[in-house]
């Protein structure tokens, strides 16, 4: 059940295709809540724009921006997944994660996930190091990387990652291993 | 005069100088402050009337029936009091049809429609207006003209419930300030957006936007840079009236406001 990916239509969910402005943010974010927190703890809810026209900077800031500062204080213990995004307010989402200063996970046409909004190099890398291995902890990463990082620096990369909702972790032993978040359409469950 | 007389009207400026001043002959941004000062100050005709309304009414825009006017290219529209979701979703999308059909491509109306409805936000967030606010608008082949007036307390006045911002002195530091991300008088994070998507918008549409908020005008060609913004000064206006043009294409010409 953990692993399950749950898909949260947000046309069907808000009840319009056209997201316009803080105030219609500020209305819509409750529904967008309480849809999230429908799924489990821990699991991966994929926010579906496919059905989206138009959306502005006010109404992401007021919706994904709000959820996403929800995650680290540990108010909101769910993986996001945005996906179904146009390219006409592809760079509209980016530009307000940006001033945010928080990135989320995209999934794309070609059904890769992939970092919008700022990722320091450092923090790409690592993600990208546990993409690779599919499971792993910081003292594995310490002993099979180049990097001249010591057990307590993998341990503070990973930790941050993890605090930004974009790689799992489980206790293993006194460490954690930490994993990647996976899409798997065959897994999506509507929830909407 | 209908709606359409007027939009041939702003095209043919020989014609003005023949025909008694009317907001027919003044720019987009020029008839919206005009209205605005008529509703400003003792001596003036509609102060204390239905605002901008009452004002609207004397000008000689179209024969005013309802409340409305949406005739052809032109719009005139009065804003609701409070923010009505239907309201601004069947603006917003009528808006960007029409926007669509005089050249531009689909992906840059929802960006100047999207900038419509931040500035619209805005004034029912923050503008604290009593009366009634006005959205108009005015489409020429791959051209668009869009103005939004309030009478409420300006960007001032809106800043200053903001302990952060109290220190700001004048309308001009205020607007200035209101222009970046983040600034807004509200403290919660996720704020500021309103300004910049317009900015942004203009920028990217080889437009212009004209900003007016107590003595303090601030326009912006082509730019989203407040270092090449131009700042000038006019006679005291109540509220905020943003007024705002852009092109499908690149235009050589300086753009009218």
């Amino acid at each position: 059940m953990e692993n399950e990916q749950k898909r949260i239509d947000i046309a069907a969910c808000v009840g319009t295709d056209t997201l316009l402005g803080k105030i219609m943010g500020d209305s819509h974010f409750p529904l967008l809540l309480g849809a999230i927190l429908k799924n489990p703890p821990g699991s991966v809810v994929y926010l579906d724009f496919s059905r989206i026209t138009n959306i502005t900077a006010s109404y992401i800031a007021a919706t994904i921006g709000r959820l996403l500062r929800m995650i680290p204080s540990g108010s909101l213990d769910r993986f996001i997944v945005i996906g179904g995004i146009s390219q006409d307010y592809q760079d509209e989402i980016a530009y307000v994660l940006e001033h945010e200063h928080t990135p989320i996970l995209q999934h794309t046409t070609n059904g890769k996930l992939r970092i919008l909004g700022p990722l320091d190099n450092a923090y790409a890398q690592t993600l990208q190091a546990v993409t690779a291995r599919g499971r792993v902890t910081a003292k594995e990463l310490q002993a099979t990387t180049n990097e001249k990082i010591g057990h307590t620096g993998w341990i503070k990369r990973l930790t941050t990652l993890h605090l930004l909702g974009l790689v799992k972790r489980n206790k293993t032993g006194r460490e954690y291993a930490y994993e990647p978040i996976t899409m798997e359409q065959r897994q999506w469950v509507k929830t909407s | 005069m209908n709606a359409r007389q007027i939009v041939q009207f702003h095209r043919n400026s020989a014609a003005s100088a023949a025909t008694p001043l009317s907001c027919a002959d003044l720019t987009l941004a020029a008839a919206i402050e005009h209205l605005v000062w008529q509703t400003a100050y003792p001596d003036n005709a509609h102060n204390g009337s239905d605002g901008l309304w009452a004002a609207l009414q004397a000008t000689r825009w179209p024969a005013l029936n309802s409340r409305d006017v949406v005739e052809g290219n032109l719009g005139i529209i009065m804003l609701p009091h409070h923010y009505e979701l239907r309201w601004l979703r069947n603006v917003e999308s009528d808006l960007r049809r029409l926007i669509t059909n005089i050249g531009f491509t689909p992906m840059t109306a929802k960006a100047i429609t999207g900038a419509v409805s931040e500035i619209i936000n805005n004034v029912w967030e923050h503008a604290q207006a009593t009366s009634p606010s006005l959205l108009a608008y005015n489409l020429e082949p791959a051209r668009v003209h869009i103005g939004i007036a309030d009478l409420g307390v300006g960007v001032l006045a809106s800043l200053h419930s903001n302990p952060r911002y109290s220190s700001l002195a004048t309308s001009m530091a205020a607007l200035k300030k209101a222009m970046m991300v983040g600034v807004s008088r509200c403290e919660e994070g996720g704020r500021g957006y309103g300004f910049d998507v317009v900015l942004r918008a203009i920028a990217d549409q080889w437009g212009a936007v004209r900003l007016r908020t107590g003595q303090a005008i601030l326009e912006f060609h082509g730019t989203t840079d407040l270092r090449h913004a131009t700042a000038s000064y006019g006679v005291d206006l109540p509220g905020l009236q943003v007024t705002f043009t852009c092109a499908a294409t690149p235009t050589p010409a300086p753009i009218d406001l």
